[in-house]
């Protein structure tokens, strides 16, 4: 997977780093189960801070999207699944978002297209070596 | 002898800057004087007017770096002189050729900015996470050191230890350290995403990893045998060390084979790779070249890919390539120091004065003086023996300072090498090698020191 990131951004280093995983993993370029680098190797390959990294890494963690294993280092975690704190930090997301489309005179209808169309691009894989 | 190996060396240094900046005139991928332009505008009649431009000056300075050369066949009988010529040359041919590097790069920058010629996004860092996992594989193991380290250090194991050949292990042992220090700069390099296909980018990246470390071993190996078999060589016989130019030419070739072996494999492995890249990713960071180097305060790593001639550039925004080109900067000026300090051997004379009670020898950078009642015997030679310069200056004119003389061991030697007549005087605790610069002088002075 290729990840891009704006180091000249408004959104920190690491919003985007965790952000970059989670759709990787949304879209298929990341399949569940396979390895990620160490934060080692991540911040020396992007030019920053290990600690940045390492902060990514801890949210994504947190959020269960990667599981970090002392001897094999970081992968997507093989059994991602919504808990209820999930759930409610989604409906909070999804309450502010859609007043944001509202207020900017998108209508109801094409938002749940625009949402129904972002959702159809997801496309979760496994990775066949961990499944082996 | 001297003046035809420095110009065989200045030709090759020559050619070597002039190779290193004419291969930016040819497109590399996307890069064309160092600025990166759209693939459709490489060949741009403005651009190649910018080109054109570029070639012709680099080809005048070339031609007059072979006539600003010529003084230092003229200056080859004043080794201080050529010196100071010598080093203001190299700087002066580096700083023209970098110069019209850095005015045509900004000439043709100029016309990327205006016309909008952006490839790609500025400021952005692409990341391949699978080629970063394994990143640890791809260099050669730092293992491989080791043994070059014990051969550096071999010569204190199979002969007595000589002190005079100290610099032999010592600057093998730095060789070494430094091939280290090189190979863990490569390794900490971060990968380049050229395509979106991992495979590509883990192959390219792998096989650069691999040959530059591979090289940076195959370096400390190359010195350490070759420093080992001068100090053997030396150790034998102290007169083979006229000789030593041979042993350390050799190794010169063996380097530079080296380093442009890893080159080539290098780019021809790129250039394979990019071959089948169908998705290829483009980057935009001329701003970081803007002042003819790499310097990116946002990037901790120090070494990049060099873009123009071979090698890696440093981040000169870290402070480790600060200090780095200040530690350069303060060796050119030792040698430039070393080159003045020189002078009066050139231009001095050796003055010997011989009083009721003392003999004292004004000489250039090396001044002595012993008691007469310190000489046991004077003897007079009809040349000076064999010797090894210990901590002096010997230069076509004098024999100054500190030798190793053989037959005589470590002696204290003011002699004018015009002279062959040569006063062996036999101190208490010390030999002392000297003469006038003529006979009848040198025969006065024996009369008057000898006890």
């Amino acid at each position: 997977m290729i990840i891009t990131l704006d180091m000249k951004s408004s959104v920190p280093i690491y919003v985007q780093l965790r952000n970059s995983v989670v759709l990787g993993i949304g879209k298929g370029e990341l399949a569940l189960g396979q390895c990620l680098p160490t934060v080692r190797q991540m911040a020396e390959d992007i030019g920053i801070n290990a600690m940045t990294v390492n902060k990514a890494y801890a949210m994504l963690k947190a959020d269960g999207y990667i599981v970090i294993d002392r001897r094999h280092g970081a992968a997507v975690s093989t059994d991602i699944s919504a808990s209820n704190d999930f759930r409610a930090k989604t409906q909070n997301e999804l309450e502010l978002l859609a007043c944001e489309t509202a207020i900017s005179g998108i209508s109801k209808s094409e938002f749940i297209a625009l949402c129904a169309s972002a959702f159809d691009a997801i496309n979760i894989k496994q990775n066949e070596a961990a499944l082996i | 002898m001297i003046i035809i190996i420095l110009s065989i060396t200045e030709l090759i240094v020559l050619l070597s800057f002039y190779y290193n900046y004419y291969s930016c005139e040819k497109p590399n991928g996307n890069l064309l004087l160092g600025v990166t332009l759209p693939k459709e505008q490489i060949d741009n009649i403005e651009v190649s007017a910018v080109v054109k431009q570029y070639h012709k000056a680099n080809l005048i300075w070339l031609l007059m770096s072979v006539i600003i050369y010529l003084p230092c066949i003229a200056l080859c009988k004043y080794i201080s002189l050529l010196m100071i010529y010598y080093i203001f040359y190299t700087i002066l041919i580096y700083y023209v050729f970098n110069r019209l590097y850095i005015k045509y790069f900004n000439k043709l920058y100029a016309i990327k900015k205006q016309n909008k010629w952006y490839v790609g996004k500025t400021h952005i860092v692409n990341i391949d996470t699978e080629a970063s996992r394994l990143k640890s594989t791809f260099p050669v193991s730092r293992i491989w050191f080791i043994l070059s380290f014990i051969i550096a250090i071999l010569p204190f194991l199979i002969q007595p230890f000589n002190r005079l050949l100290l610099v032999f292990p010592l600057s093998a042992g730095f060789i070494c350290v430094l091939c280290v220090v090189l190979h863990i700069a490569i390794c900490k390099t971060g990968n380049v995403v050229y395509s979106e296909n991992s495979s590509i980018n883990t192959a390219i990246n792998c096989v650069f990893k691999r040959e530059w470390t591979r090289c940076f071993v195959l370096l400390a190996y190359i010195n350490s045998i070759t420093a080992t078999f001068m100090y053997l060589l030396v150790g034998r016989e102290i007169s083979y060390l006229n000789y030593i130019f041979i042993p350390i030419i050799i190794e010169s070739l063996f380097t530079l084979s080296a380093i442009i072996n890893a080159y080539l494999k290098v780019r021809r492995a790129k250039q394979l790779c990019l071959l089948q890249n169908e998705a290829p990713i483009y980057y935009d960071d001329d701003v970081y070249w803007e002042k003819g180097y790499y310097y990116n305060a946002d990037d901790t790593h120090i070494l990049v890919d060099k873009r123009v001639g071979i090698g890696m550039d440093m981040n000169m925004a870290r402070p480790f390539s600060k200090i780095l080109s200040v530690l350069i900067i303060a060796v050119i000026a030792y040698v430039l120091w070393l080159g003045i300090s020189f002078i009066p051997l050139d231009f001095g004379k050796i003055d010997i004065i011989v009083t009721s009670s003392t003999v004292t020898i004004n000489a250039p950078m090396y001044p002595y003086s012993f008691e007469l009642s310190n000489v046991e015997s004077v003897t007079q030679l009809n040349a000076f023996p064999p010797s090894y310069r210990t901590n002096g200056a010997g230069g076509k004119r004098f024999a100054i300072g500190n030798f190793d003389v053989k037959g005589y061991g470590q002696s204290k030697v003011y002699v004018n090498n015009a002279n062959k007549n040569v006063l062996y005087i036999k101190l208490k605790n010390e030999n002392v090698f000297l003469n006038a610069p003529t006979d009848g002088e040198t025969e006065a002075l024996l009369n008057k020191i000898s006890p």
